[in-house]
């Protein structure tokens, strides 16, 4: 599986989803797939960036593999910050009121919806979170 | 991200043209209150935005709370498919009342 590490800052994202593209690239994968895969990549990422440190500075590590039978890649995100399972959280409001209300947990929504697999772990001090999408 | 205001009297209509992703957004929510202050009705065209993500969604919901406090209104059209699916998907279809 190959890996990128680069600060977990939100002016780094562009070089998680270059990284990322590049290995959808060796495949056909559909635009629209491509686009929900950047999109959750960039859910991930960002949220990481914004709370895995504080405003501490810390690390993220994307590895990303593209696995046959069936055709899927498999992306995984590891930092050092607090453990923190955004899966645990509760589900975002997507009511009118809701919205209006308080915005919160639709970044991790849209991963959830997307995404045919989520898991989290945390494991040796690190946060693991690994997204599967059929291509 | 590149955006263009055309000015018709009260309306200011925004063709909006790149993605709306998280770099992207704290500009563009400062552009939004910008010309939230400037119209009584905001329209925003979708046409040249090929992607959004949650950040996106916030400047969104934010412009149209300072909209309806004010009495104005916005609104948002020529939505490309992707992009509506993220709409759709998060409750914004129907905040903004776009056809589902």
């Amino acid at each position: 599986m190959e890996s990128i590490v680069v600060p977990a800052k939100t002016d780094y994202l562009d070089q998680v989803t270059e990284f990322v593209d590049e290995r959808l690239e060796t495949r056909d994968c559909p635009a629209s797939t491509q686009m929900q895969v950047e999109l959750a990549v960039e859910e991930i990422f960002v949220n990481i960036a914004s709370y895995a440190y504080d405003s501490a500075d810390g690390e993220a590590e994307v590895r990303c593999e593209v696995l046959e039978e069936p055709l899927r890649v498999v992306i995984r995100f590891l930092d050092h910050g607090k453990p923190y399972d955004p899966l645990a959280r509760a589900e975002a409001d997507t009511s009118k009121e809701g919205l209006l209300s308080r915005v919160g947990g639709l970044g991790i929504h849209l991963v959830k919806k997307t995404m045919d697999d989520v898991q989290y772990a945390y494991e040796d001090g690190k946060n693991i979170l690994t997204i599967q999408k059929r291509l | 991200m590149n955006v263009k205001l055309i000015k018709k009297g009260n309306v200011g209509e925004v063709l909006l043209d790149g993605r709306i992703d998280a770099k992207v957004t704290p500009e563009l929510e400062q552009y939004f209150q910008k010309i939230a202050e400037q119209f009584d009705k905001v329209v925003l065209d979708f046409d040249g935005v090929p992607y959004i993500s949650s950040a996106g969604l916030r400047a969104l919901r934010n412009l149209y709370v300072t909209m309806s406090r004010k009495g104005g209104s916005f609104s948002v059209r020529n939505v490309r498919k992707d992009v509506m699916d993220v709409f759709n998907v998060t409750g914004f279809g129907m905040l903004l009342n776009l056809g589902m």
